[in-house]
């Protein structure tokens, strides 16, 4: 009786609080998963501590050709936005350091480190590059995958309305 | 919790739903006729702010409920990791590891380090352990004296009886070595 009514409560809660019951964890309107990560200068960094600024979270290694093209565009984009509270973050998949480390003195973005690609997992990563917007309260808004010419000028529009809300 | 208390809680979380999937329609409604003058917006105001507070109240007990079922107290062991000091250790992660199995690996930021040194405690993990002898081991690493990259090991025997078991890795300063210490003890 009690795991009955623990169910019915817990179901009552989803519809409350929109909950979809989504096959992937990482989609449009569910909390971004949180973790954390070294920079290139070695210090930690957790997600959920940028919790009030747009954070862009892109996932890029070496091996991918249009993810160099997508840093750029991104880099003009955290200049851009910068001063409203957006945090570009570029998380390196490789598992050398190396090419984190090159990114990090390179472009004026805050480049993390993934080497033992766990994020990448938790955010189910299965082409690259994969971009994923989180909002101000830490729920996932955008997911793009892959990257294609004037995805620039959808990422500023979309950027745009989040900072609007 | 008593079974009074599940039923207010289901009640209201059906009321609520029930009151959620009915608000598109009554907003419909609303726009179809004429937009509702000042009193009547302060009400649906006051209205929705009472809905929220019920939906964070509800949140709440559903939050201690998930917990009660999925880690039951007879099962339950939780890790808490605490700091003392910290003048000769500059904390980066701690590795836990029970019955040498890693069940979890932390790295801990700049701000979460200064809430530990200001009297905080993390708990590193929350999970279930069948009643016996169980092994458990923490793997700190850091920086220790003059900036030296740091790593060093705790390990407990711990006896799960029927009843939670709440395990602390403390560190702390050994003034006398200038070395730091790591301590891995139970609470009474």
């Amino acid at each position: 009786m009690r795991k009955l009514l623990t169910l019915a409560t817990l179901l009552a809660a989803m519809l409350v609080q929109g909950i979809a019951v989504a096959a992937s964890s990482v989609a449009p309107g569910l909390p971004a998963p949180d973790f954390a990560l070294k920079n290139a200068a070695g210090h930690n960094l957790r997600l959920s501590e940028w919790r009030g600024d747009v954070v862009v979270l892109n996932f890029w290694a070496r091996s991918c050709g249009v993810c160099a093209d997508q840093l750029k565009d991104l880099e003009q984009l955290q200049k851009r936005y910068v001063e409203q509270g957006v945090r570009v973050v570029a998380v390196n998949i490789d598992r050398e350091a190396r090419p984190a480390s090159e990114a990090a003195g390179r472009l004026q973005l805050l480049v993390l480190h993934d080497s033992e690609q766990s994020v990448a997992r938790e955010y189910e990563l299965s082409s690259l590059p994969l971009t994923v917007f989180v909002d101000a309260h830490g729920k996932v808004r955008y997911v793009h995958e892959k990257y294609r010419g004037g995805d620039a000028a959808l990422f500023s529009e979309e950027l745009a309305a989040l900072l609007q809300e | 919790m008593s079974m009074q208390r599940f039923g207010v809680c289901l009640v209201s979380g059906l009321m609520l739903a029930a009151g959620v999937l009915c608000l598109p329609v009554a907003g419909a409604n609303e726009v179809a006729t004429a937009a509702p003058p000042p009193a009547a917006a302060g009400s649906i105001d006051s209205e929705v702010q009472v809905l929220k507070d019920e939906v964070l109240d509800l949140n709440r007990e559903l939050f201690l409920l998930e917990e009660e079922l999925l880690f039951p107290a007879n099962t339950q062991v939780a890790v808490f990791v605490s700091m003392d000091v910290g003048d000769f250790f500059d904390l980066d992660s701690v590795q836990l590891r029970i019955d040498d199995k890693p069940v979890s690996n932390y790295l801990y930021t700049e701000r979460e380090v200064a809430a530990l040194l200001r009297g905080g405690v993390h708990r590193i993990y929350l999970g279930n352990l069948k009643t016996g002898e169980h092994e458990l081991t923490a793997v700190f690493t850091g920086q220790g004296p003059h900036t030296r990259d740091y790593r060093r090991g705790a390990t407990l025997q711990v006896e799960k009886g029927i009843g939670a078991k709440f395990v602390e890795l403390r560190i702390s300063d050994r003034e006398s070595k200038q070395q730091p210490e790591f301590l891995v003890k139970e609470w009474e």
